[in-house]
């Protein structure tokens, strides 16, 4: 119930200031440029080499898949943006000490700040469902496919927004908390940069990196390793979050 | 366990790192006490008062609130507890209404009783014009309201208030102070300051940190005894005096000066006037002296200027010295 109740003031929080609507805003724009450019490059460029192949990859491949794989760079910047909020600008208002002495538990608190924020994140997988749901209207689409590959968005933006959480409660500036989430996201989306060294660095690096687990899952194949990789990674952060706040109670 | 012993406290001790902040303090709050804790600013009034709302935990000590301990079953204890900090927790881009719903939310208010709650904060705070403006554009003042009516929303039974009227202007204050003390009629409060006339016009009682330490707690209004001080052109011996007015401490200032101690006795001054006409001792003067506050603070807090040692010798003559610890600072403060 609190949990509810947290969740929800977090996710009227994006619409109260403009920030929400510029981010749905922005991240439209960008996706619409992107998708639009990709369909004339299918009418124009692809569909012609694609009459000569016999078994051709459909619209489904070429614009589907490739505007979800695509879209998910975009959400390395957009999903650190919209945490950045979460903690630290209630403690620059001063106003984390309303749940701190509200009888909540910092688990509920997080959760509840969490799902607020997967809840407005949620909105912009929406956003590219939709867009390429509409190409529905003048082809077949593969379905399946395409919904495992938002299965797959909705992953990472899941687990994106769990690390942007646990940064921004550890500072008071939104700023910092933005462009720390930014680095590490960035990190771990390149880090098969770092994978040629030697063979068990590579598996390592293999195994943390993002785009090895996200995929498959765009190619249409959703594997529990993949699965598991992300709820992970939401787990440890949310925990982290959560940490964080027990020990400041105790240290400060 | 109910008995109205709402708030208890033995032994809390927080430190950061090196520096203690707060050092084995006790205390206590009652049913319908507004209980004041002074201090000079870095005391550990607010650490104190974080400390009691479950923000921060101490690293000795326990805390029981209406008897249910603070450490054990924070949900419960934390329930029961309204609290204002130095820096109200608002959002600004709220308006009065949306904010004081939430509050009630994350205090567990069902959904029945939300409206009926709201309402009642923003009568009791005086909201009822601003309700619908957001929190940001209101003045410190009514922000401050604010703070306080989310404090009060969930009826609790303790409310700590953390320097209530800091930057507030004189009608505000005398506003906010109204309504402490109306709040401390159905609840226990504990509120912070570092100024003094106003504990002596709210509180019930005051504690007095320094350092971290409790250095000085006492039931007020310390001047609801005042000492009377006259001066009589014609004075009979000091042993008539004494004689005369059994059961009150009287001290000889000088040849025609007294001062008497007549503790609860409001017809003190009266009798004493008649008397003096009556017996021709030539009355020039007849007034009280408070014992104030400001004496006893910084006799307490300033032990480094130490002031104590001069004001011993006069002292001699009272009942109770240690509650009216130092007549120089007190003398000549009010007049009545």
């Amino acid at each position: 119930m609190k949990i509810k109740a947290i969740a929800l003031r977090e996710f009227k929080n994006f619409f109260i200031s403009p920030l929400g609507w510029i981010i749905l805003a922005a991240t439209q724009g960008i996706i619409s440029f992107q998708y639009i450019a990709r369909i004339a490059d299918y009418i124009f460029d692809y569909q012609p080499k694609l009459a000569k192949l016999n078994n051709p990859p459909g619209v489904t491949d070429i614009v589907g898949v490739y505007t979800i794989a695509h879209v998910a760079e975009l959400f390395l910047i957009i999903i650190p943006i919209a945490t950045m909020h979460a903690f630290s600008s209630e403690r620059r208002n001063h106003s984390l000490t309303l749940l701190r002495s509200s009888p909540i538990s910092v688990t509920e608190m997080v959760l509840g700040k969490y799902l607020g924020i997967l809840a407005f994140a949620m909105l912009m997988v929406l956003q590219v469902a939709v867009m390429i749901f509409t190409l529905e209207v003048g082809t077949d689409l593969d379905i399946g496919k395409i919904l495992s590959g938002l299965i797959g968005l909705s992953l990472v933006i899941a687990a994106w927004s769990a690390a942007g959480i646990y940064f921004s409660s550890l500072t008071k500036s939104p700023a910092t908390a933005a462009i720390v989430t930014i680095a590490l996201l960035m990190i771990l989306w390149k880090l098969e940069w770092g994978a040629e060294t030697s063979a068990q660095v590579a598996a390592f690096f293999a195994y943390l990196s993002v785009p090895n687990h996200f995929g498959p899952m765009a190619m249409g194949i959703i594997q529990s390793v993949d699965v598991c990789y992300f709820i992970l990674f939401i787990t440890l952060f949310l925990i982290l979050t959560i940490r964080r706040f027990d020990a400041e109670r105790l240290r400060h | 366990m109910d008995s109205a012993q709402l708030v208890s406290a033995t032994g809390i001790t927080r430190n950061y790192g090196n520096l203690i902040a707060v050092d084995q303090i006790d205390f206590s709050l009652q049913q319908g006490e507004i209980l004041g804790f002074l201090g000079p600013n870095g005391a550990g009034k607010s650490t104190t008062m974080s400390i009691l709302t479950g923000n921060i935990a101490p690293h000795s000590g326990s805390i029981k609130i209406c008897g249910i301990d603070l450490l054990d079953k924070p949900k419960q204890a934390k329930s029961l507890i309204g609290y204002l900090p130095e820096n109200p927790p608002l959002y600004p881009q709220l308006n009065v209404i949306e904010y004081l719903r939430y509050c009630a939310q994350l205090h567990g208010i069902s959904k029945k009783e939300i409206t009926d709650a709201i309402d009642r904060a923003i009568q009791r705070c005086s909201l009822k014009d601003v309700r619908n403006r957001l929190i940001g554009s209101l003045s410190k003042g009514y922000q401050q309201r604010v703070g306080i009516a989310q404090a009060i929303i969930h009826s609790p039974r303790v409310l700590i208030l953390d320097e209530p009227t800091v930057g507030l202007d004189p009608n505000q204050i005398i506003e906010i102070r109204k309504l402490i003390t109306s709040l401390g009629k159905e609840c226990g409060v504990i509120i912070s300051t570092h100024i003094l006339p106003e504990v002596e016009e709210i509180c019930n009682r005051i504690v007095i940190l320094n350092n971290g330490r409790l250095v000085f707690g006492s039931p007020l209004p310390i001047s609801n005894k005042p000492d009377v001080a006259v001066s009589l052109a014609a004075p009979p011996p000091l042993d008539d005096l004494s004689r005369i007015f059994v059961d009150i401490n009287v001290l000889q200032k000088s040849k025609h000066q007294f001062i008497f101690s007549p503790e609860f006795d409001y017809e003190f001054k009266t009798r004493f006037a008649q008397v003096a006409v009556k017996n021709g001792w030539g009355l020039e003067e007849l007034r009280s002296i408070q014992p104030s506050l400001e004496g006893i603070f910084t006799n307490y807090v300033c032990s480094d200027i130490n002031i104590e040692s001069d004001s011993g010798a006069e002292n001699t003559g009272h009942k109770s010295p240690d509650n009216h610890t130092n007549q120089n600072t007190a003398e000549g403060n009010d007049e009545d």
